[in-house]
């Protein structure tokens, strides 16, 4: 090693040059300064923070103290919290029941076909209604399709040809 | 040949802004340290403020050669101690104060180097009087310029121009031991390695550094 430490002897002259690079005059007099009223700045915004909470949230103060003065409590408040988002999860993640296709009846078979009343309201009658996958079950009383004007129908007679 | 300053008892540094002076660690102001970090643990910010006096030439020093780039170096200086302050409570005094703090502005140093990348820019500070009159500058420089402040501040571009090739790794160990001045045995605390890697780095860092500057070298 003391060979290599020879062959360097100049580079490590070299390098003594950079510890003449000194920042600007008064700079190591001002740093400690700036550095604690930084820590100062912050620790009051920690503080302001927490003292906000404790006017606008008061409860929340309390559960806190709770939470930290019981250690066993706080586990429990924890794994409930746990036990609901993962409740949630499970719940967003069940795919939505597919709704019962309306069973088509004899007054619905005509070309008017409504989906609902209100649809009925909506679009007039006597314009053609999609079929809409609601279930009618629900709906009390005579649908307003039954007091609907029949239409009548005639033979039309065709001959190829003409 | 071996350093004095390096197998000294206690670390000795040479401060950067006074290289002249040696300040080993084991003066009385060393001593109170357990009790100022005692204090400054309970929120002493007083205590806190003497001990950053003690350490900020070392840390900015470190970070400065580092990263070339003084406000780099008083940004990252000012955050390393901000964030030992909040984490003193953590620090259980198993290694020295400066070796728990000098590893966090690495770390803090290196994290930023690797962001920094692709953008690196010099901002170099000023050379002191003592640069023209130590003679192996003079020695070096003399021979090259007939301007020896010319020759020095060129001098001091192509250095750091050379060390920012190197790896962060390799430049950290350059800048720790040779410019430094903190032994090996601190270094591998400090970068969590072993002695022997220390060595190793430090070999390798300095044959690139003499390839890069084989024109200011004779």
């Amino acid at each position: 090693m003391d060979q290599n430490e020879q062959n360097f002897d100049q580079l490590r002259q070299l390098l003594k040059l950079k510890r003449h690079e000194v920042p600007p005059p008064g700079y190591f007099n001002r740093l400690p300064a700036e550095i604690i009223s930084e820590i100062r700045a912050e620790q009051r915004a920690g503080r302001d923070s927490v003292s906000r909470l404790a006017t606008e949230a008061p409860w929340l103060m309390r559960l806190w103290g709770a939470l930290e003065a019981k250690p066993l409590f706080g586990g429990a408040f924890g794994a409930a919290v746990c036990a609901l988002i993962l409740g949630a999860l499970y719940l967003t993640e069940k795919p939505a029941e597919r709704p019962t296709p309306m069973p088509l009846n004899a007054s619905m078979a005509s070309p008017f076909t409504a989906s609902s009343p209100t649809t009925i309201d909506a679009q007039g009658v006597g314009s053609p209604l999609l079929l809409a996958a609601t279930n009618l079950n629900n709906v009390v009383g005579p649908s307003l399709f039954d007091q609907a004007p029949t239409l009548q129908t005639a033979p039309v007679s065709h001959s190829p040809g003409n | 040949m071996v350093d004095p300053e390096h197998t000294a008892p206690f670390p000795v540094f040479k401060t950067a802004a006074n290289p002249s002076v040696t300040e080993p660690a084991s003066t009385p102001e060393a001593n109170d340290e357990p009790l100022l970090i005692d204090r400054a643990r309970s929120g002493d910010l007083e205590a806190y403020d003497e001990l950053i006096r003690r350490h900020q030439e070392r840390i900015y020093g470190t970070v400065y050669h580092m990263t070339s780039n003084h406000e780099d170096a008083n940004d990252l200086t000012q955050e390393t101690f901000i964030k030992a302050f909040q984490a003193l409570k953590s620090f259980k005094g198993g290694s020295s104060f400066y070796t728990w703090i000098y590893r966090i502005a690495v770390n803090k140093t290196i994290n930023f180097l690797k962001l920094r990348k692709n953008r690196a820019s010099m901002s170099l500070n000023d050379l002191d009087f003592n640069a023209e009159n130590d003679p192996d500058l003079v020695a070096l420089v003399s021979d090259k310029t007939p301007r020896r402040d010319a020759g020095l501040t060129e001098l001091q571009e192509k250095l750091n121009e050379a060390m920012g090739k190197l790896s962060d790794v390799h430049r950290l160990v350059v800048t720790l031991h040779d410019v430094q001045g903190v032994p090996h045995e601190e270094i591998a605390q400090i970068m969590e390695c072993n002695v022997g890697t220390v060595r190793s780095r430090l070999f390798y860092a300095r044959q690139q550094l003499q390839g890069y500057l084989s024109d200011y070298l004779k």
